[in-house]
């Protein structure tokens, strides 16, 4: 069996405007690395539960994970190497923490891809997001990055809303990022949450929601620039140069088995998904608390569609979706009248053109209605 | 039988709060049989009506107090069911008119005094809450002899909560309301006022005896329908049903006979003996007759035969529903149902989707018109479909009502405004006291079943009260407004709008339904067509964009998960090819903004 391995590290220094996941913030060395040890006996706990699988990727992610002292990393990174060698080993990097030193220690360990949470290149705006790096880190980071020769994926994200009177020249942002040829780009659109701080400026009125042509406009020309420049648009918000897609999240994409381990990571193995609940205290003692969810055939063909449809060009396979209990003809039937949905004797997908990528959602609910 | 000089019959008029239950509780109390507090469980028996304050069904009940036999007929509280009123007044020989020390006559009392003094029912004025602060009978005490016309001198003054003032008020029951005055030896006749279904015995009729005497295992006739029953069961209202072997004049009670319909026993028949007939009914029936038709459609096309059931059983305890199938190009089968009223159209609803469980989208209602065509044929509208081409139509026809309005001084112009609005008349004013103005208007019916009365409430802070009656059909200056959903007619959408008003509306309709109607994959284009011509016209942009978020681990969970809450919700929608319309549409073409103003 072919398993992935998704490592959470809950710990930011600050707190983004819009994150609205679990994150402690560092205040003391020994909780880290506390924390850090009750990873690797969960780690263990996985690799003796399930001997005869494969590590195949692994992604270390948060959080801030390279705000951990390199010693700690390291440690990960060793038991993640005594279970197997992944073929794509990640690590989350904020911009302020990488640099040519950082970089080859953590190649040094097997880590052999970094996303660098980029955001924007507005300083403006990544001081309103709580942000505590500037343009210019990120510009250093990127230059470091490519420099090194390293596998990376910078993560850029939209801003569908905006603190009054600031203007952000994303098209000029991109611009500037993929002329240092990123592997791989992420590029989503904020989405706000309740309970975040975006949340309470929005209601606030001190943020205002960005015209929705704007908005379009951008991603039309986003979308054809990244095809200009040679890269593969193949999830909604993913795009990679030739042979650099991201291999774990494609796992995640193809229902593929994988275990996630800290406190709210989510795991899927053997059609059970489980999710380890967010308080850290219980975790820091070795007590991990989870909710188990067995996927039954129902929902795994619902979550399929979901996932298959959102990757452009692939879409959803007929023979996988009969295997899942879906009717096909019925499948084809909810497309009718939706120009932006294509059907070919073994494939539907959404058509890889901006109009319709960009109404994905709608589209996937439309299709999908019926097994929701 | 109970001795018919001890039998006191009569009903309670009172607006909402003004304290009827509060009263009935009392004499309860005194009655020795219940426990205050418990009669309200009775009097409100329906959730419905518990939940809306209103009461629908009559709920009777017969306390012995001192001797005597107070038999109480409360009445429903709404406009709609005014024939019920009507009959249960005819029921009684008195009534009690409570009106709240601290607030005034309001429109609802009203309507019901004047029915009771039709009725030539001995009337106390009872003037309720005097023990608060604010309350002033002697300003009430004069607004109801301004308003109402009758003599208030010998009001009792009486605190229900407290208890103050009973006393005196059953007192003044047992001498000024007259005894019932009939023969136990002439031939049966007794007044169905009201009726239920009950699955076990059949029909159960609410009845008071005027002549003659019930017993069980009598041949009792129903003079309107002429069909004949054998009485199994009856008995009178503690207020649960109590059984006894016979009820004699001026009793109160109710009846089982194996009736199967309740359509054969409706409200305002007469009872008689089938081997010792009276000659003549009571004087007042009429036959039910709905007021306000709309189409019901089940939300999906296969719950058709589930909505016929379930309409064959609440038309089974309600002789007022009615219900024939009628099959909408755009909503697909469904039925036309006609109503007393809103009230009554909003409970049959709600009643079907809790009850019944059934998701429903509900089309504009709309009046009776009657249309006499240029051949000379007359035909009822039931429906905007119904109109003829209007080349055919020689003279159209709308119900008027007579609404009487009772407002505070300050809101008079705002209140005259708005009934002129909708094309109302004045044709009365007056001022029964220093700040409060009574005005009455003749308007037609089709403009109060728009949102008439919330604009009221609305205009006057909700400080006016309102009530009307029938006065019959008067002409119309009408026109049909179809609604086109990307070039075809959504049927369920059209309305009547008067000729003058009818752009104006038109193109309010429109704006509303751009809001509710959520922005889809393709534009939509909606139009609105007068006689063949468009008057208005307004497109809803295409969706452009979604915000496409993270979709990682756990992430398909919670997706998926939100989608499914997403599906329940749009289960009110209605699907018009592709394009779905959310069930709320359907009422927003009920909505008038300014009502009406010429273009």
């Amino acid at each position: 069996m072919r398993l992935s391995l998704y490592i959470h590290v809950p710990f930011c220094r600050y707190k983004c405007a819009y994150c609205d996941f679990v994150s402690y913030p560092l205040l003391k060395k020994d909780i880290e690395r506390q924390y850090v040890d009750r990873l690797l006996e969960e780690i263990d706990w996985w690799h003796q539960a399930l001997p005869d699988a494969t590590l195949y990727t692994t992604y270390i992610g948060g959080g801030t994970p390279s705000a951990l002292p390199l010693s700690l990393i390291d440690k990960i990174a060793s038991k993640v190497r005594k279970w197997g060698t992944p073929v794509e080993f990640t690590i989350e990097a904020n911009p302020e923490d990488i640099s040519r030193d950082w970089l080859s220690h953590v190649t040094s360990m097997g880590i052999n891809r970094v996303s660098v949470g980029v955001q924007t290149l507005s300083d403006e705006l990544l001081s309103a997001w709580n942000r505590k790096h500037t343009a210019k880190d990120s510009l250093r980071a990127i230059g470091c990055l490519a420099e090194s020769g390293m596998n990376f994926n910078v993560d850029m994200i939209y801003p569908t809303y905006l603190p009054y009177g600031v203007s952000v020249p994303f098209r000029k942002d991109i611009e500037t990022i993929v002329d240092m040829k990123p592997n791989h780009m992420s590029v989503y659109m904020m989405d706000i949450h309740e309970g975040t701080m975006a949340y309470s400026l929005i209601r606030g009125g001190k943020w205002e929601p960005v015209a929705e042509d704007t908005l379009y406009e951008d991603m039309v020309w986003l979308y054809a620039f990244m095809r200009d420049m040679g890269y593969h648009h193949y999830e909604i918000s993913n795009f990679a140069l030739p042979g650099y897609k991201s291999q774990h999240n494609i796992v995640y994409w193809h229902q593929d088995f994988y275990v996630g381990v800290g406190i709210s990571a989510w795991g899927f193995v053997n059609f059970v998904r489980y999710e380890n609940l967010p308080t850290i205290n219980n975790y820091l003692v070795g007590d991990i608390r989870r909710t188990y969810e067995v996927v039954s055939r129902k929902d795994l063909l619902v979550e399929y569609g979901l996932m298959a449809l959102r990757l452009i060009g692939e879409g959803i396979n007929r023979f996988r979706w009969e295997r899942l209990g879906g009717s096909w003809s019925i499948l084809i039937g909810r497309t009718v009248d939706i120009e932006c949905v294509s059907v070919s004797d073994d494939r539907l997908f959404i058509k890889d053109s901006p109009e319709c990528i960009m109404l994905s959602n709608t589209i996937i609910e439309e299709i999908l209605e019926p097994w929701l | 039988m109970f001795p018919m000089d001890k039998i006191r019959t009569f009903s309670i008029i009172a607006h909402i709060d003004h304290g009827k239950s509060t009263l009935a509780d009392r004499f309860l109390e005194r009655a020795g049989n219940r426990k205050a507090q418990n009669i309200e469980q009775y009097l409100d028996q329906m959730d419905l009506e518990r939940e809306r304050g209103i009461t629908i069904k009559s709920h009777p009940v017969s306390l012995d107090i001192d001797g005597f036999r107070f038999n109480i007929i409360d009445t429903p509280g709404h406009v709609d069911f005014s024939y019920e009123v009507s009959r249960a007044l005819a029921s009684c020989e008195g009534a009690l008119l409570v009106v709240d020390a601290t607030q005034g006559v309001e429109a609802q009392t009203l309507a019901h005094a004047y029915k009771a003094i039709e009725n030539d029912l001995e009337i106390i004025p009872v003037i309720n809450k005097i023990d608060l602060p604010a309350a002033d009978p002697d300003r009430v005490k004069q607004e109801i002899e301004d308003l109402i016309g009758i003599d208030t001198s010998d009001a009792i003054l009486v605190s229900a909560k407290m208890g103050w003032g009973v006393d005196e008020l059953i007192e003044a029951i047992k001498e000024r309301i007259p005894a019932p005055s009939g023969e136990p030896e002439k031939p049966l006749r007794a007044l169905i006022f009201d009726s239920k279904y009950d699955n076990y015995r059949g029909v159960i009729i609410y009845v008071r005896v005027f002549d003659g005497v019930i017993r069980k295992g009598m041949k009792i006739k129903l003079m309107a329908t002429g069909s004949e029953y054998e009485v199994n069961e009856l008995g009178i209202f503690r207020p649960e049903m109590v059984q006894t072997d016979e009820l004699g004049p001026g009793e109160v009670g109710w009846v089982a006979a194996t009736i199967k319909n309740i359509r054969d026993a409706q409200v305002g028949d007469t009872v008689t003996s089938a081997q010792n007939p009276a000659s003549e009914p009571i004087p007042g029936f009429r036959k039910v007759k709905p007021m306000v038709f709309a189409g019901l459609y089940p939300v999906e096309s296969e719950d058709f035969e589930k909505l016929r059931d379930a309409l064959q059983k609440l038309a089974l305890n309600d002789a007022a529903l009615f219900f024939q199938p009628e099959n909408s190009p755009a909503l697909g089968p469904g039925f036309r149902c006609g109503f007393l009223g809103l009230l009554h159209m909003e409970i049959v609803r709600e009643r079907l989707e809790r009850e019944f469980d059934l998701e429903l989208v509900i089309t504009t209602p709309n009046v009776i018109y009657r249309i006499t065509k240029k051949n000379g044929e007359v035909i009822e509208a039931h429906s905007p479909a119904d109109f003829p081409d209007p080349a055919e139509i020689e003279l159209i026809e709308e119900p008027y009502v007579r609404g009487e309005i009772i407002v505070p001084n300050d809101y008079v112009g705002p209140v005259m405004q708005l009934a002129h609005n909708r094309r109302g008349v004045m044709v009365h004013m007056e001022y029964p006291s220093e700040n409060r103005v009574h005005l009455t208007f003749d308007l037609p019916y089709a403009e109060i079943i728009l949102d008439f009365f919330d604009q009221l409430k609305s205009v006057s802070r909700g400080f006016a009260s309102f009530d009307y009656d029938f006065l019959g059909y008067r002409p119309a200056d009408v026109v049909k407004v179809e609604i086109l959903v990307n070039g075809k007619p959504v049927d369920a959408l059209s309305f009547v709008a008067p000729k003058d008003y009818a752009t104006r509306r038109a193109r309010e309709v429109l704006l509303r339904l751009k809001k509710v109607i959520p922005r889809q994959l393709f534009e939509i284009a909606l139009q609105a067509k007068v006689g063949g011509r468009i008057v208005a016209r307004e497109n809803i942009r295409p969706l452009r964009k979604d915000v496409l978020a993270k979709c990682y681990g756990g992430d398909v969970s919670r997706k998926k998960k939100l989608l499914q809450k997403q599906k329940e919700g749009k289960k009110r929608m209605k699907k018009f090819g592709r394009i779905s319309i959310p069930q709320e549409a359907f009422l927003e073409v009920l909505k008038v903004d300014s009502g009406g103003g010429k273009d």
